[in-house]
């Protein structure tokens, strides 16, 4: 009976310090499920995107991509645990633009930006410019002009408070536009699309994908688009530059993969090739599409270098704004 | 009325033998989810999704909303036997439902419940057939101040759920209030009484909160207690059928909490718990015997469970046709849905009729499943009352870990749980009712977003909210309650000095 018992046990030691060194070498990766931490609820617009794209990565990896969702704090909560995991290539983290600015939105956070490593971008979306259908408005031109008008009377939207990339956007556009409004809160795009439809609200700023099926079905009315080409589900919206903002730099919210810091290169390299040949198959190419959504196919570096790009412009923006969580 | 032709549309898709049993899948799922506390849709549907990309489109909803409202009717299973809620928006239905159980009338209660929420799931689905679009256009017209001075009315009603004095039940509200300020200030995103723990900072989980205060402060009020359990036998189909003077007494609560549930679910946003709570207080005001609430009245058990049933159903009428989900659980549908390449909007109907009528008929369908099935489980589910104390509520303590740790994947909302259990018993000792606090800490949080937001839009001018007629009458609801009270706190008075 003692024998077996000590049987057992060496056996299980000889797995488990098997298995430890596997999961170090980068020959072998993956050789057991990937988990990729979702800062979001099931069912928003990040959670769909990551389980789209964690399908296909099955596939090629040969592993299970599991996406968990671990809402919360702005998706810093997600972000924290991903930062402070071991860089074994096991648990990775699906960010928003939003992780751009929490650095500074959030100012005790126990982690830092360089804690997390890219490893490929996913997709991009503008943000749009957004009207009622019943609104005098046919043209961001002349929204501008009836702001200019009666400076601080008309309402606006742009989701929840705090730093989200559309209240930035909304930030933006106003300073370039050099007109005044009411910021109007909303717990997101729902609840500002139905103040829009009611004519109660007069304007608003929402992602594309939070927006385009009401729009494609006139129930809302875009004006302009922030990024600098039109976007493929609204091939009838304008640009902001093309409105006649000539000094406006284009605004994308975007996906992203991240890792923690001091993940062997050549794990990064596995997972990116991964992301990339989900971002060419057909099937995510056209979830991406009715989404509004474009693919972002960059490599690592090109991916910490966009996420240092717009970690200075947001945070910046929020310091500016001196917007704080705390 | 080409309405027939689109039911038989629809009964062909809904009848078809992997629609059915995808239905009868989703459903017992849902019930059993609903009945096991701290388990309940959001965890079983979030579980299952990446289950569904492998249905068809229609067949993936089906199963979806089968586990929802399948839980809303399995809800009330636990609430009645056990004072345990097995999701937040039966938590209402304990308070009636458990006294009911321990005069040896559980199987009354059980199947009053099954016949109550059958019959307001029943209202829900013909009315998302039948006026679902017009239904949109008043939802639309209702801004956020008549959504705060319905909410307001929902609170002020909330004081009426509370045994005792109305002091007891505002004391109660407030402190729902106090807690529902924890998280994101809704205007600036700032964080109020987040202390440094990024958990706080969206507020605290309903879940969590609703099986602390309900939950684990049960099991905790009876631990050492093994004398509890109750006698139990046999219980025969005749036993469990009421009185007709009962049946009498159920039969225009569930009207009345059928109407509100609908009312309420074509509003998004708001959600069942808000429900099935205005459904019971609505009862107890307008009931002739107020006081006989608490002590098993069976209306306190019809209305709210056919609100709750109703609100599930017609919580799809937003969702399907603007798109806005209603509530958290119909958000990771309409996700679903959009992962089938469908966009949901008006013209869900017009260009997918087989999917919308099929999934009209299929919930009809589910209802009738679930309530069929419920009959001969109702002696079961009794049984389970036979089991001692010390081997239950361990099991019910895992239960309730494994759930509101799922909503979230969060170990701090366990000890959130944990914290409101203390809290609930705190209360029950000094004789407070936790229901009431329940239902400040839900409206708070949407009525301060609504007020703050009214307001914005009518650039600071506190008229809008007795300027719009609809606010307006809502408002005029909200002084008649408090006058009520008054009043009636002066008769008791009077009648106190007149016995001294």
């Amino acid at each position: 009976m003692k024998t077996q018992t000590y049987r057992i046990l060496v056996a299980t030691a000889g797995l488990a310090a098997f298995a430890g060194a596997s999961g170090a070498l980068a020959d072998d990766y993956p050789s057991r499920p990937v988990s990729l931490i979702v800062g979001f609820a099931p069912g928003g617009p990040a959670d769909t995107l990551a389980r789209i794209v964690a399908k296909e990565m099955n596939a090629d990896l040969g592993q299970p991509v599991v996406v968990e969702n671990k809402p919360g704090a702005g998706s810093t909560i997600a972000a924290r645990e991903v930062a402070k995991a071991d860089p074994d290539g096991y648990t990775i983290l699906f960010v928003t633009s939003g992780h751009a600015g929490n650095f500074s939105y959030y100012p005790n956070l126990d982690f830092e930006a360089s804690d997390l490593t890219g490893v490929a971008g996913i997709a991009s979306t503008p943000i749009v410019i957004t009207t009622g259908p019943d609104s005098p408005f046919t043209s961001l031109g002349d929204l501008i002009e009836a702001a200019k008008a009666d400076p601080e009377t008309l309402t606006y939207a742009a989701g929840g408070g705090g730093a989200t990339l559309t209240a930035l956007s909304a930030a933006t556009f106003l300073d370039k536009a050099d007109i005044s409004a009411i910021p109007v809160s909303y717990g997101g795009s729902g609840p500002q699309n139905v103040d829009l439809m009611g004519g109660v609200l007069d304007f608003a700023f929402d992602t594309v994908s939070g927006s385009a099926a009401l729009i494609q079905n006139d129930q809302i009315k875009a004006l302009a688009v922030t990024s600098d080409k039109r976007s493929d589900v609204l091939p009838d919206v304008p640009t902001v530059t093309e409105s006649g903002l000539d000094n406006f730099d284009q605004i994308l919210g975007w996906f992203g993969m991240l890792a923690p810091a001091g993940t062997d290169p050549e794990i990064i390299a596995t997972l990116n090739g991964a992301v990339v040949s989900a971002l060419e198959s057909e099937a995510v190419l056209t979830q991406l599409s009715s989404q509004g959504l474009e693919p972002m196919k960059m490599d690592p570096e090109e991916f910490d270098a966009w996420l240092v790009s717009e970690t200075d412009r947001w945070g910046g923006l929020i310091k500016s704004l001196g917007l704080s969580a705390e | 009325m080409d309405l027939f032709s689109n039911l038989a549309l629809g009964f062909s898709v809904a009848i078809s033998p992997m629609a059915l049993l995808i239905c009868l899948l989703g459903v017992s799922l849902g019930m059993v989810v609903g009945v096991l506390p701290g388990l309940g849709a959001i965890t079983a549907i979030a579980m299952l999704l990446p289950v569904t990309y492998y249905l068809e489109p229609t067949h993936a909803l089906i199963m979806l909303a089968g586990i929802y409202y399948g839980a809303a009717f399995g809800g009330s299973t636990a609430s009645i036997l056990l004072n345990l809620p097995g999701t937040p928006s039966s938590a209402i239905t304990a308070l009636d439902g458990y006294p009911l159980g321990q005069k040896g009338k559980a199987g009354v209660a059980l199947l009053v419940a099954a016949m109550s929420s059958f019959f307001g799931g029943t209202v829900g689905v013909l009315l998302l057939a039948t006026v679902a679009p017009a239904l949109v256009k008043v939802a639309l017209s209702f801004s956020s101040a008549e959504y705060f001075s319905v909410m307001l009315l929902g609170l002020i009603a909330a004081v009426t759920l509370a045994e005792g004095s109305p002091i007891k039940g505002l004391i109660a509200v407030a402190i729902g209030l106090l807690f529902g300020l924890v998280g994101a200030d809704p205007q600036t995103g700032s964080v109020r009484y987040g202390f440094g723990i990024p958990q706080m900072f969206d507020g605290f989980s309903l879940v969590a909160v609703v099986m602390g205060l309900f939950g684990v402060a049960e099991v905790m009020a009876n631990v050492g207690n093994d004398s509890g359990h109750r006698a139990t036998h046999r219980i025969s189909f005749r036993e469990m059928l009421p009185s007709r003077a009962e049946l009498r007494q159920t039969i225009k609560p569930i009207l009345r909490g059928s109407a509100v549930g609908s009312a309420v679910g074509i509003l998004p946003g708001t959600g069942v718990v808000v429900a099935s709570f205005m459904a019971y207080a609505l009862e107890k005001k307008i009931s002739k015997t107020p006081e006989r609430f608490g002590q098993g009245a069976i209306e306190g058990i019809s209305a709210p469970e056919a609100a709750n049933n109703a609100c599930t159903q017609t919580t799809f009428i937003p969702t399907l046709a603007i798109g806005i989900p209603g509530d958290a659980v119909t958000a990771i549908m309409l996700s679903a849905l959009i992962l089938h390449g469908i966009t949901p909007g008006p013209t869900v109907i017009a260009s997918q009729p087989d999917m919308f009528w099929g999934l009209v008929v299929s919930f009809w369908i589910g209802n009738l499943i679930l309530v069929i099935m419920n009959i001969p489980l109702v002696g079961i589910w009794v049984k389970l009352l036979s089991i001692p104390y010390r081997l239950m509520y361990p099991s019910i303590i895992l239960f309730i870990c494994i759930g509101v740790y799922s909503v979230n994947n969060s170990v701090f909302d366990i000890f959130v749980a944990l914290g409101f259990g203390l809290l609930g018993l705190f209360m029950r000792m000094i004789g407070l009712s936790t229901a009431p606090l329940l239902l400040g800490f839900v409206l708070g949080p949407m009525m301060e977003s609504h007020f703050r937001r009214a307001l914005t839009l009518a650039r600071g001018d506190l008229g809008v909210f007795f300027d719009r007629p609809v606010s307006a009458v809502f408002l005029l609801l909200c002084a008649l309650f408090v006058v009520s009270w008054i009043i009636s706190a002066r008769r008791t008075k009077r009648k106190k000095a007149n016995a001294g």
